[in-house]
C-alpha cells in the first residue's frame, strides 16, 4: 500500500494552490477552443475563410513569459513571444475544459496559439488515472493506486499569432 | 622669397595634336581644329522649358515595379469573409521604419500580418545585345525627339496664313544603357488557398510591360512560382512562393559627362528665301537720272504712253 499522496493529502494541494493562483497571484488567461465541427477545412488543411471557437473560458493560471523577440528578415522587423500558461489541472476539469495544440489563448490583448501541452507533474509521481487495474479490476501489487497521487497541472508552451489570423476581432479595416 | 613664375600647365593631348598640324593657308587657320571649340548654338536655355532633361534612373525601374502591383495587379485575398488588398514592400527597409511608420501591415504588437508581398532588386546586368552608345564620354548615337508645340511655335494655323514653316525645337537624348534586372519576390500569406490567388494573378501579368503608362514600362517575365510551406515549432505556420521578375530596362542616368558631352536641345533651321522678280516694262529703264537714283516714275503709265504714241 502507498504510504503518502492520499486523497487527504491530494484536498490540501488543491486548495492551497487554488489559494494561491486564485487569491494570491491572480493571473488570469481566457482560453477560446474550436468548434471543429463548423470550422471548413480545404484540401490543405486550413480555414482560409473563417474560423469559429467556443465562448472563451476564463481561468487561473501561472504565466511564464520569455522575452520578446525582434527577428529580421527581409520583410523587416517581426515580432515573436513565446509564452508557457500553467493551469491547475482541477481548474480546467470544473469547466470542462482540455486545451489542445492549436487552441487560441487570449492574454493582454494578444492571441496565443498553443504549439504543445504537459500533464506530467504527478504528486509522489502518481497519476491516479492509471491505477493499473487488469480486466478482472485487480492490480496484484497494489488494489488502491487509484487513491494516490495527484496528476496536478497542465502546462501549455504558445507563441504569438497575428490577430488577424484568428479572426476574433477585427483588425484590418 | 618672390615667386618665379606660374607653374607651367601640361599640354593636353588635343593641344600638342593641334600644335602639328601646319595650315597650308595661314590666315584662314587650321580647318581641323582638334579640340572642340565653343559653340553658341549648343548653348539653349531651359529657362521656362516645361520639359527637364530626360533621365531614367533605377529608382524610376523600381517604382515601375510598384507601380504595377499596386495599380494593374491589386493583388487580394479572401480573410475572415472580407476582401482584403495585399500590401507590397520594397525588401528590407529601415528599422524605425519598417517597424514604426509601416503600421498598415502590422498587428498592435508589431508583428507583420500577412499576406504581403516583398519584392526586392538582386542585380543589373549589362544588355549589349540591344543598343550602344558607343563611347560614354563622347556618346555619338542619339534619340531625337521633337516638341510638337512651344512657346516659339504656339498651337495656331497662322503660319498658314503668312507661308512659314513653323520653327521645331528637339531634344537629342543619349542612346540609354540596355539593362537586365532581376528582382526576387516573396508572397507570404496565412493559407496556400490565398497563396495560390495570387500567384495566378502575378503570373497572369508575366511577359507584359510593367510600369505607370504616364512614365515608363518595361517588359516583365517570370518564369517559375517556388512554394514554401513549413510548420516550424514555436512559431507560425509559414506559406510562401518565391519568384524572380526578369525585367529588361535602360537607363538614362544624369550624370556630368552626358550632360557636357551632348547637345541637350536644338532647333530645326529656318530659311530666309530670296526670290528672283523680273518685268518685261522698258520704263523700269528709261527713267530721268536724278542725282544718284534714277526716277522711273510709273512705268505702267510710261508704258501706256508708248503704245498709244505707236498707234
Amino acid at each position: 500500500m502507498a504510504l503518502y499522496g492520499e486523497a487527504r493529502d491530494i484536498s490540501m494541494f488543491r486548495h492551497v494552490n487554488r489559494e494561491l493562483m486564485g487569491n494570491i497571484i491572480s493571473q488570469q488567461v481566457a482560453i477560446y477552443k474550436f468548434r471543429l465541427e463548423e470550422t471548413k477545412v480545404n484540401l490543405y488543411g486550413e480555414a482560409a475563410h473563417a474560423k469559429y471557437y467556443d465562448d472563451p473560458v476564463l481561468l487561473y493560471c501561472l504565466i511564464e513569459r520569455q522575452n520578446q523577440s525582434y527577428p529580421e528578415s527581409d520583410f523587416g522587423v517581426d515580432f515573436q513571444w513565446g509564452i508557457t500558461f500553467k493551469f491547475l489541472r482541477d481548474d480546467l476539469v470544473d469547466a470542462n475544459v482540455v486545451p489542445e495544440v492549436g487552441d487560441i489563448f487570449l492574454y493582454q490583448k494578444g492571441y496565443y496559439e498553443v504549439d504543445s501541452t504537459n500533464a506530467n507533474q504527478y504528486f509522489v509521481g502518481k497519476n491516479p488515472d492509471y491505477p493499473n487495474k487488469g480486466d478482472d479490476g485487480v492490480n496484484p501489487l497494489e488494489n488502491d493506486l487509484e487513491n494516490f497521487g495527484y496528476n496536478v497541472s497542465i502546462i501549455c508552451n504558445t507563441h504569438y499569432v497575428p490577430a488577424d489570423k484568428v479572426g476574433i476581432t477585427k483588425e484590418r479595416f | 622669397m618672390a615667386s618665379t613664375g606660374r607653374k607651367p600647365i601640361p599640354k593636353t593631348q588635343a593641344e600638342i595634336s593641334d600644335s602639328l598640324i601646319q595650315p597650308y593657308d595661314k590666315t584662314l587657320g587650321n580647318p581641323n581644329d582638334v579640340q572642340k571649340g565653343f559653340n553658341r548654338a549648343e548653348q539653349t536655355s531651359w529657362k521656362g522649358d516645361p520639359n527637364k532633361t530626360f533621365s531614367v534612373g533605377i529608382q524610376d525601374i523600381d517604382e515601375s515595379i510598384m507601380y504595377y502591383f499596386d495599380n494593374v495587379i491589386q493583388p487580394y485575398v479572401q480573410q475572415n469573409g472580407e476582401r482584403i488588398s495585399v500590401p507590397i514592400i520594397y525588401g528590407a527597409p529601415e528599422r524605425w521604419k519598417s517597424f514604426q511608420k509601416d503600421g498598415y501591415y502590422r498587428d498592435k504588437s508589431g508583428r507583420i500580418m500577412s499576406p504581403i508581398i516583398m519584392f526586392k532588386r538582386n542585380s543589373l546586368s549589362k544588355d549589349r545585345s540591344v543598343g550602344n552608345k558607343l563611347d560614354a564620354n563622347k556618346p555619338i548615337n542619339f534619340g531625337v525627339y521633337g516638341k510638337s508645340y512651344s512657346s516659339m511655335n504656339a498651337y495656331d494655323n497662322f503660319s498658314v496664313l503668312t507661308n512659314r514653316i513653323p520653327d521645331k525645337q528637339y531634344y537629342a537624348v543619349v542612346i540609354p544603357d540596355y539593362v537586365n534586372i532581376q528582382y526576387s519576390c516573396i508572397i507570404q500569406t496565412y493559407y496556400i488557398e490565398q497563396l495560390n490567388k495570387i500567384v495566378e494573378a502575378i503570373n497572369y501579368a508575366s511577359d507584359s510591360y510593367w510600369g505607370d503608362p504616364e512614365r515608363f514600362k518595361f517588359r516583365a517575365r517570370i518564369d517559375s512560382f517556388a512554394t514554401v510551406q513549413e510548420l516550424t515549432e514555436g512559431q507560425e505556420r509559414v506559406v510562401r512562393s518565391t519568384f524572380d521578375i526578369n525585367l529588361r530596362g535602360y537607363i538614362v542616368p544624369d550624370t556630368i559627362q552626358k550632360e557636357l558631352s551632348t547637345i541637350p536641345k536644338f532647333r530645326d533651321k529656318s530659311k530666309v528665301l530670296f526670290g528672283l522678280e523680273v518685268s518685261s516694262l522698258d520704263g523700269l529703264y528709261d527713267g530721268d537720272v536724278n542725282g544718284n537714283r534714277i526716277d522711273t516714275g510709273d512705268p505702267r503709265k510710261k508704258a501706256a504712253e508708248k503704245r498709244i504714241e505707236s498707234y
